[in-house]
């Protein structure tokens, strides 16, 4: 796949050479299976993902707010090797996967979407917003394939990608407030708005609205992440995460309304200055096997609840930076998550630059606890 | 490369309270209405009591109330108070579902409620299934009701009514007080003390809804008192109650949803009870449900209620006086509930990202940056042109 791009043993981070990343002692690894990614972005990690197609060797891909996207893939050695990396002149918001993983896609801060091939190595402008790019979403349905963006510019908008270099918008949804978060599991699409509202989209024969949705969140949206049913087959309802350390799950097609609930989560154990902090929800992922879901926080933890029983499983020890963004892999068998300041508390808490991704062994820890009766 | 201005490991940190983060949030933790006594808490290996010896202390004594005699009949009920506060004590934590089960075993014996009916000690047994029921307190008071058990004991309305209103439904808290006064509970001022704290608990939360939203320029309008507006979906509005309307007793009680007149039938019709039975309890498959009731998870968060002193709930329902908030106080050693005299001193919690971002996501604040935001030192990205690919 990189051969011809000609990169050969050429140093492709900071001037130095690659290498693996680096292994915790085998002292270590008996207590924690984490491990480090070398070859970090320098700056803040806004969006990591794992390659969509389950393969021997897996990928990994992470954009940052210094227009940064790095690739990394899983080598013998079972460690994640960088290979290709790109600069993009604005933040990088969000990135989406092809279903082949030879090409990723990017929504940038410039109000720009792009493409970037793998192989060639090379970017183009696949669509265009009156705002920064928040979310972009790849669709490959039964009769289209498209690339699904939100903005801030209050709309959604679907290109196609048939007649690159020409930008084809396939269609336009014009929507009452900007887009916080979205995401896509075929046929159902969830777009979170700012004024805390939900838009399910059915995608099959192009995008239709079926649903509006009022948060139960008090507080704004800050992601969004569907789950499937209890078969494991179709999209089912999604979880939001809000700016104040709480959680909704949320049914699309709810037969009882109980079934729908908030839990509270990324609060501070002691007293700061005699109040309990509460930290933003950056992140919510399912473990694609297990149906349960991990959320990370400003507070450098992550959790894991199983939520239908309701139930947390674990929770992590603090890390010393926020955790910005997570992802599982379609394995189930790795979680990775990025650290780095997560501009909470403006531009003058940045006192930490730098961020570390750490991948994590997930698949026992996010197993639903069995009932004891 | 530069030295990291801080030394990053991931090794395992000695924090003993992650593990118990669930029950540190008093919305994950249901206490019982009275606390916990302390002595629970503090276990002996030797003492440790299993759900299995629960169910067969249970079972001896349910087999021990069969052997009594018709005059010792009264003491039936005390004895199974006294297995209640023993499990309570034994078994303190996180057995809500075996506690439901064994209530449900002891209400559904035969004949039980309809000798207990009008025992005012059924209510600490209502209140039990109710906590324990994971969160379906609406449905076994209903029942109950539905059942004859302390039709008129106003108390039963209070709690539920309380219940009902700590799951957000206002306005069928309301219903509940309605029809206690429908079925002409008594005594009445426990009704009318309800009542006027429900009404006053939902001001105080209408202010503190409206000074979150300081923002927001909220126009008011005056409105005529006769035109006050609907709640929710049906057709009600808040409870006035006017002096006019005290005393005019010959205006019909306001009316209930169909559903609820089809489960629970007023027995009492212009102040006057009916001349024979108009009830009659014919639906099985409630019985079944709410026998499993606790099996669904009904999450349902609870947070404070600050009563006004009401001797008379806080006298029918505990044996305590104390009418304040029951919240965890927590200690070096364990964790206890108990009723303090003084109010509450939960700390207070605050969001720790600046006001700000309350409006404005975090990107839309980096992205208001560009193009001087600090990271954006990089060139241009290249163009593709496919043209030259193929």
């Amino acid at each position: 796949m990189f051969g011809s791009s000609g990169f050969g043993n050429k140093s492709m981070f900071g001037g130095s050479n690659i290498s693996t990343s680096t292994t915790t002692p085998a002292a270590n690894t008996t207590q924690n299976d984490d491990f480090l990614v070398d070859g970090a972005p320098e700056d803040t990690i806004q969006v990591i993902k794992f390659s969509p197609t389950p393969q021997d060797k897996p990928m990994l891909a992470c954009g940052s707010w210094d227009g940064t996207i790095r690739v990394w893939m899983f080598n013998d050695a079972n460690t994640f090797e960088g290979k290709a990396q790109q600069n993009i002149p604005a933040p990088i918001l969000d990135i989406a996967w092809i279903e082949d993983s030879s090409k990723i896609f990017i929504a940038c801060a410039d109000k720009e979407a792009r493409l970037w091939d793998l192989a060639s190595n090379q970017v183009a402008v696949v669509g265009t917003h009156d705002g920064p790019v928040k979310t972009c979403h790849w669709i490959n349905g039964n009769n289209y394939q498209c690339l699904m963006t939100g903005s801030f510019d209050k709309t959604l908008r679907f290109w196609d990608m048939k007649n690159l270099p020409n930008q084809t918008q396939m269609a336009q949804i014009q929507l009452p407030e900007r887009v916080y978060a979205a995401d896509v599991l075929y046929p159902m699409a969830v777009v979170a708005l700012a004024n805390k509202h939900i838009k399910v989209y059915n995608l099959e024969n192009g995008p239709t609205e079926v649903k509006d949705i009022e948060s139960q969140l008090k507080f704004q949206i800050r992601c969004i992440s569907i789950f499937k049913d209890k078969s494991n087959q179709n999209p089912a309802g999604f979880a939001l995460g809000s700016i104040e350390g709480r959680v909704a799950v949320q049914y699309v097609d709810v037969a009882n309304p109980k079934d729908n609930f908030t839990f509270k989560c990324h609060r501070s154990a002691e007293l700061v200055n005699g109040f309990q902090e509460i930290y933003a929800v950056n992140d919510i992922c399912f473990h694609p096997q297990h149906g349960t879901l991990v959320t990370i926080g400003s507070d450098g933890r992550y959790s894991m609840w199983d939520k239908d029983a309701r139930t947390k499983l674990k929770t992590s020890e603090p890390h010393p930076m926020p955790l910005t963004c997570c992802d599982v892999h379609s394995s189930g068998a790795f979680l990775v998550y990025a650290l780095g300041y997560d501009w909470s508390r403006g531009h003058e808490g940045n006192t930490q630059p730098g961020s570390k991704i750490v991948i994590h062994k997930c698949i026992e820890d996010m197993k639903p606890r069995p009932t004891k009766k | 490369m530069a030295e990291e201005p801080y030394v990053f490991t991931l090794k395992k940190r000695n924090n003993d309270d992650a593990e118990d983060d669930w029950d540190r949030y008093s919305e994950n933790v249901r206490p019982t209405r009275r606390g916990r006594k302390i002595d629970a808490l503090k276990r002996n290996v030797e003492e440790v009591v299993t759900e299995e010896t629960a169910r067969l202390k249970l079972d001896q004594l349910l087999e021990e109330l069969q052997n009594l005699e018709c005059s010792e009949e009264s003491e039936e009920l005390q004895k199974i108070l006294d297995f209640c506060s023993w499990f309570e004590e034994k078994l303190a934590i996180g057995f809500h579902k075996v506690y439901y089960e064994l209530l449900w075993k002891i209400i559904s014996r035969h004949g039980f409620l309809e000798k207990y009916k009008e025992d005012e000690r059924m209510l600490k047994i209502w209140e039990k299934m109710a906590d324990n029921s994971a969160g379906h307190a609406h449905d076994i008071y209903q029942f109950a009701i539905s059942r004859k058990s302390l039709v008129k004991c106003a108390a039963l309305y209070a709690r539920w009514s309380q219940s009902v209103e700590l799951a957000g439904a206002y306005v069928e808290a309301r219903r509940v007080l309605i029809l206690a006064r429908t079925n002409c509970a008594v005594p009445i001022q426990i009704v009318n003390d309800a009542e006027d704290a429900l009404e006053m608990r939902e001001m105080r939360r209408h202010l503190q809804e409206r000074d979150s939203d300081d923002d927001e320029e909220e126009e008011e309008t005056r409105k005529a008192f006769t035109n006050l507006p609907v709640i929710g979906d049906n057709h009600t509005v808040p409870i006035v109650r006017l002096p006019s309307m005290c005393s005019d007793t010959t205006k019909k009680a306001m009316k209930f949803d169909t559903g609820n007149v089809e489960r629970v039938n007023p027995v009492c019709k212009d102040n006057q009870m009916q001349p024979f039975e108009v009830l009659s309890y014919t639906d099985a498959d409630d019985v079944e449900y709410l026998r499993n009731v606790h099996e669904l998870h009904a999450h349902i968060e609870r947070y404070a209620i600050k009563e006004t002193t009401n001797p008379s709930i806080t006298g029918s329902s505990t044996s305590e006086a104390a009418a304040v908030t029951i919240y965890p106080v927590s200690s070096s050693e364990f964790e206890v509930w108990t009723v303090e005299g003084s109010g509450p001193t939960k700390a207070k919690a605050r969001m720790a990202i600046k006001r700000v971002f309350k409006d404005l996501s975090f990107e839309e604040y980096a992205a208001s940056l560009l193009p001087n935001h600090p990271s954006m030192v990089r060139a241009t990205a290249k163009k593709l042109d496919f043209d030259e690919t193929l």
